[in-house]
């Protein structure tokens, strides 16, 4: 069942000198429940597409053309008014953040941050709403929640902020989550135990999960399907198993061998060459051709389109036809 | 001891060389001045052998050095002296006007400080047009001269349109009493304070809207929007307590300057407070007086600070004394 349709969006910014188009024409659904991770590299415009959903994106950023529906209603975000969407930013979809030092109020206590979340969408008192961040927080596993929620930010370590940024966004049970480098500003071994959390939580939950990520080794733990992209345009989508198993765009290819392992005995990690294009003038045809090791003449000319090959998988390369 | 006592016992200790310096600059500074106070007593063509008794009497006929530690000796005691001119204690003149500028400049303060708050606020998050006149009329105001604003202020609503009275506290004669005194007060306030707060307010629209506009670009204002709280919720609740630090601070630091508009202000308006005491001892080379005035003043700005650094930790949590 379907709960996010993303058809044909296209965001730009807009910088003094010229138009950065950040994402370019992109389509993506998520069902319902279901996990989604958009992987791609810094600048990739991952991060713009995660947070057109909610319309949070900065002010130079433009939305300009393409619908994103929220169903089963079939509501077009990005035609909805602010005062529609506030209903459904945090109460059918919550955020979480990459950098839970920065994206959380220093001078309000954690406990508050998530207690005023409830109180706007759940119509309750204070009093009750505390008492639910308080519950949340002990759901999440953090020790002493009482105490922990009348601290303040900086009294915190990295992972239990990360926890506090987690409980607002869960707070009043949304449809879906959009978490944005959840683990990326936590240590390493934090990182396994928050993702552990966000997973069990959207099993239990039946949430449907948009993570975004640079990091392929945390969407193979959580997520159900898997989008590529590249220099603002979706380069392939696939399931998990079939994508670890046998990409198919050599973009894809080229970051599951950057990914380090310790079960080879590769002592030097693939690296790919090459960075992402300027987004104010990409390269004609397919945007990775100037990076791509099997590039030939027709990838300079036209660019590929995303083509359904096998049941659910996606890609769009020339090497495809 | 409580950790805050213990922190404004260290803060006072951190004030006494301030103190010092206080006194030693303006003891210089008013001696140095053209003018001598004797012949402010006893007028430019008296008898000699009478000027140099009226010196002695004073004091004056000691060198500086020797008059500066019979001073500094005696403020250690507590002993401001005696006026020149008006034979009073000079503590007593002082601490009898010291009530109606605390009123003055504390009235300015709080008014000025909330309505500059909200207007910045304003002007930071309605942009466009409002905010570019809002930030001219913030412009305007902290160009406009004290002694000029005032008087034309007392001209206006004074004198052509009779709307408040010309100056002093209270209206002589009547006598009021209870509530009807404390109206007559705040009727003859009204002027005083417009002109001593325009400034004030003025620079405090200036400061919280560049302060609440910068908070607005921080990233816990994208997660107070993904809440879905409406835009007031995230400028008030989330973006102003953020930005009041620095308003908290120049306000604090404003002290000062509001203690020297009153010494114009309450001497434009007549107003009984250390203002005109000082511009009338200046003027007439009271040597006493006006020392102990710049002495009770750093004590006001003193306090100022002080609580502006026990504000820090109520809006901060960060900075809380621990």
């Amino acid at each position: 069942m379907k709960l996010l349709e993303i058809s044909n969006l296209v965001v730009y910014y807009s910088t003094l000198q010229s138009l950065v188009k950040a994402v370019d024409n992109i389509s993506l659904e998520v069902n319902r429940g279901e996990a989604v991770a958009i992987v791609g590299e810094s600048g990739s415009g991952k991060t713009t597409l995660a947070l057109s959903i909610p319309r949070l994106l900065p002010d130079n950023a433009r939305i300009l053309s393409g619908s994103i529906q929220l169903h089963p209603e079939k509501i077009d975000l990005t035609k909805l008014s602010e005062k529609e969407l506030r209903k459904i930013r945090g109460g059918r979809i919550g955020m979480i953040f990459q950098d839970p030092m920065t994206y959380l109020n220093p001078v309000m206590k954690v406990g508050d941050q998530i207690a005023e979340s409830i109180v706007h969408h759940q119509n309750c008192s204070l009093k009750e709403a505390r008492k639910k961040s308080i519950e949340l927080l002990e759901k999440l596993k953090v020790p002493d929640a009482d105490n922990v929620a009348s601290r303040y930010p900086h009294q915190l370590s990295g992972g239990m902020k990360q926890r506090v940024m987690i409980s607002i966004a869960i707070s009043c049970n949304p449809e879906l989550l959009i978490a944005d480098e959840p683990t990326t500003a936590l240590d390493v071994t934090v990182q396994a135990e928050v993702l552990e959390l966000l997973k069990n939580l959207i099993r239990e939950l039946k949430t449907a999960l948009i993570l975004v990520t640079h990091d392929l080794g945390i969407v193979a733990e959580t997520c159900d399907r898997v989008a590529i992209m590249y220099a603002g345009k979706i380069v392939e989508l696939a399931d998990i198993y079939s994508l670890y198993k046998d990409p198919k765009h050599p973009y894809t290819i080229g970051l599951l061998n950057a990914v380090p392992t310790i079960k080879e005995s590769q002592s030097r990690i693939h690296i790919m060459t090459g960075s992402i294009p300027d987004l104010t003038n990409p390269p004609p045809g397919c945007r990775f051709h100037p990076r791509c090791p099997y590039m030939f003449e027709k990838c300079m000319r036209e660019e590929p389109p995303l083509i359904n090959f096998n049941k659910n998988r996606y890609v769009a390369c020339w090497l495809m036809e | 001891m409580s950790p805050l006592i213990s922190f404004i016992i260290k803060k006072l200790v951190q004030y006494i060389p301030m103190m010092f310096a206080v006194i030693i600059i303006t003891f210089i500074l008013v001696n140095m001045a053209p003018g001598d106070p004797t012949f402010i007593l006893v007028g430019e063509v008296g008898d000699e052998e009478f000027v140099r008794a009226a010196r002695a009497r004073l004091g004056l006929d000691k060198p500086l050095h020797e008059r500066f530690l019979i001073y500094v000796s005696n403020v250690l005691k507590g002993d401001l002296g005696y006026s020149y001119l008006r034979s009073e204690p000079v503590a007593k003149l002082i601490i009898d006007r010291i009530p109606a500028t605390l009123l003055l400049v504390l009235t300015a303060m709080f008014f000025s400080a909330l309505v500059g708050i909200i207007i910045g606020t304003i002007a930071a998050a309605k942009r466009g047009v409002l905010d570019i006149s809002l930030s001219t009329f913030s412009l305007v105001g902290i160009s406009i001269p004290y002694f000029w604003l005032g008087q034309i202020i007392l001209v206006i609503f004074a004198v052509k349109l009779g709307l408040f009275p010309l100056g002093g506290m209270v209206t002589v004669g009547r006598n009021y009493q209870g509530i009807d005194h404390i109206l007559d007060v705040i009727y003859h306030l009204v002027l005083p304070v417009m002109t001593l707060a325009i400034f004030n307010l003025a620079y405090t629209t200036k400061i919280t809207r560049g302060s609440v506009l910068e908070a607005l670009t921080q990233d816990y204002i994208v997660t107070a929007r993904s809440k879905g709280l409406p835009e007031s919720k995230v400028i008030f609740k989330h973006a102003l307590r953020n930005a009041l630090i620095p308003v908290v601070t120049y306000t604090g630091f404003n002290t000062g300057v509001l203690l020297i508009g009153a010494i114009l202000t309450e001497t434009i308006f007549a107003w009984p407070g250390m203002g005109s005491l000082l511009y009338d001892s200046i003027r007439l080379r009271d040597y006493p007086v006006i020392l102990g005035v710049f002495i009770y003043g750093s004590i006001i700005i003193i306090i100022a600070n002080l609580i502006v650094d026990i504000l820090y930790g109520l809006l901060d949590p960060r900075i809380r004394v621990r």
